[in-house]
């Protein structure tokens, strides 16, 4: 379970993302967090594996205090779970087998993956969690020579690679084509599904996150404005989180 | 500082209607001082120079003379030497020394390539931050102001009149550049996977290991292969101090007015030098 207590953040330059957050997610949810540029929601992901650390409160993954923990304890936390990335964060010049074998790096003592050496059962690991998205033929290309699809697949099966509990997706599918977004989508529903990994994504538009995500956070100048299932989410609510109502041509349409 | 200078050039703004491109015009900065102050400077320096540099009578007609010799026997290359016959006992003819000043610079450059990435490292503001690259970067110039000369000469002395004395010389000589051009690179690499890397859980080492070196690999080979070229040239010339390849050849040739010979060791360098520039451009376009 995943909870925030009261988690605020003030960056250097003195703005405020987070004002005071409180939240529970239990595992095996599909969460999407809305909201406008700028409200915090990058910064509300981040905070849950520290890529960004608070400035106060507290967010506890499965009792453990993520503020609190910093070297080897948070590196474990972190190999736990996994992150998609808007622009796949991907070694471009490695191949794919290797990108995904990067979700067990930390699951290895530094003087074998200095070599390169990982065990079998690792790289079995790799080529399965390929396979599950679909992509194992392509497992000895150069990651920069698939499409932009294929590429946030690898990035899925890198965190799939990791065995994670929970996968954090900022903007997933936010430099995809409509088509793609779809099809990238459905794999994060799948995983949902089929191996009950919690998924808490960042999302640009506002009816796939309805689509797929059981459960809607929405987001308006650090503060959390709507918590609830998305089947509850109406044009009033959608006012209060983006501070108008959304024109027929900013939703994707199906 | 700045501000109060800032404050102090700055066009105070006026109504609208007064500010006519006329009166624009004659606020123009005055730069005809700056120039006329850095002309004369430059042709001071320039008439200064030319009374140092240039050879005064003595010198240049003593010159003259050997330069007559000089050209004539140049054409007269020795070709006997080519595959060494022995004409000083400690000298194998210049293929052999070719394929020495080849080894020098070839190994000094790998020598200098392998030191500079710790260095390179350190000098990188993604790596270590941008305090502890001030300093990294401090540590790369101070090499790279030793002339390669002073570090040839002392290191002969250290370490003999022989090539390791000039591998050595080459070595430490790139790291300088090297480390300069690698932390460059480091800087300009896309820095996201290193945000995967992180989130997978991986150590600083990790991501050096595995989201740095795959991404620059490529680009620091490339910055070697052309330092290379520089080195191969190097290695020509250190000779001249005693460190090994072509150049204890040309200066024994020199010593004793041996111009034949001599034109023979400049048709060695000059194919050495051209077809490792080939060899090398190529090998570049094929990495990048």
């Amino acid at each position: 379970m995943l909870q925030f207590v009261d988690v605020i953040k003030t960056y250097p330059n003195g703005v405020q993302a987070l004002r005071g957050v409180n939240l529970k997610i239990a595992d095996g949810e599909f969460v999407a967090i809305i909201g406008l540029s700028g409200a915090g929601k990058s910064t509300l992901l981040r905070a849950i594996n520290k890529m960004i650390p608070i400035t106060s409160g507290k967010v506890e993954i499965d009792g453990i205090d993520v503020s609190t923990i910093k070297g080897r304890r948070l590196r474990m936390l972190r190999r736990s779970i996994g992150m998609i990335f808007q622009s796949f964060n991907l070694v471009k010049r490695m191949s794919v087998f290797n990108n995904v074998l990067m979700g067990r790096v930390a699951f290895h003592s530094a003087f074998l993956t200095l070599f390169g050496v990982f065990p079998k059962e690792d790289k079995l690991l790799a080529l399965q969690s390929l396979d599950t998205m679909g992509i194992l033929d392509k497992a000895f290309i150069r990651a920069d020579q698939l499409s932009g699809g294929q590429q946030q697949r690898v990035a899925l099966a890198r965190a799939l690679t990791q065995k994670p509990k929970l996968i954090l997706a900022d903007e997933p599918v936010a430099s995809l084509d409509p088509i793609t977004t779809v099809q990238v989508m459905d794999d994060f529903a799948r995983i949902n599904r089929d191996f009950g990994i919690t998924i808490v994504a960042n999302m640009h538009h506002v009816d796939l996150a309805l689509k797929y995500a059981t459960r809607i956070i929405g987001i308006r100048e650090g503060t959390v404005v709507f918590d609830g299932l998305s089947s509850e989410i109406n044009d009033q609510i959608l006012v209060d989180i983006y501070g108008r109502s959304l024109k027929h041509d900013e939703v994707l349409g199906e | 500082m700045i501000e109060f200078l800032r404050r102090l050039f700055k066009i105070k703004p006026q109504p609208k209607s007064v500010l006519t491109p006329e009166k624009v015009l004659k606020r123009k900065p005055k730069r005809w001082i700056m120039n006329l102050l850095f002309t004369i400077a430059m042709m001071a320096a320039v008439a200064y120079s030319f009374n140092k540099a240039t050879y005064n009578e003595i010198r240049l007609r003593t010159f003259d003379i050997s330069f007559q010799t000089m050209i004539r026997q140049l054409g007269m290359i020795n070709w006997d030497f080519f595959f060494g016959r022995e004409p000083w006992e400690f000298v194998d003819g210049i293929v052999f020394m070719t394929i020495q000043t080849l080894a020098i610079a070839f190994l000094g450059t790998l020598l200098g390539a392998i030191l500079a990435l710790p260095f390179g490292f350190l000098a990188s503001k993604n790596i270590v931050g941008k305090h502890v690259a001030v300093f990294g970067d401090f540590l790369l110039t101070v090499i790279r102001v030793f002339p390669e000369i002073i570090l040839a000469i002392i290191l002969v002395k250290g370490f003999g009149m022989n090539a390791f004395a000039g591998l050595l010389t080459i070595g430490l000589h790139s790291i300088g550049m090297l480390g300069k051009l690698f932390s460059e690179t480091i800087d300009a690499m896309d820095k996201s996977p290193l945000e995967a890397l992180d989130a997978v859980g991986a150590t600083t080492f990790d991501k050096i290991r595995y989201g740095i070196i795959p991404q620059v690999l490529p680009d620091l080979t490339s910055v070697a292969l052309y330092r290379l070229d520089i080195n191969v040239r190097s290695a020509s010339v250190l000779g001249i101090i005693g460190a090994g390849g072509l150049g204890t050849t040309l200066l024994l040739a020199g010593d004793n007015w041996g111009w034949d010979t001599i034109g023979a060791i400049m048709i060695a360098i000059i194919v050495m030098v051209v077809t490792v520039d080939i060899v090398s451009s190529y090998l570049r376009n094929k990495l990048i």
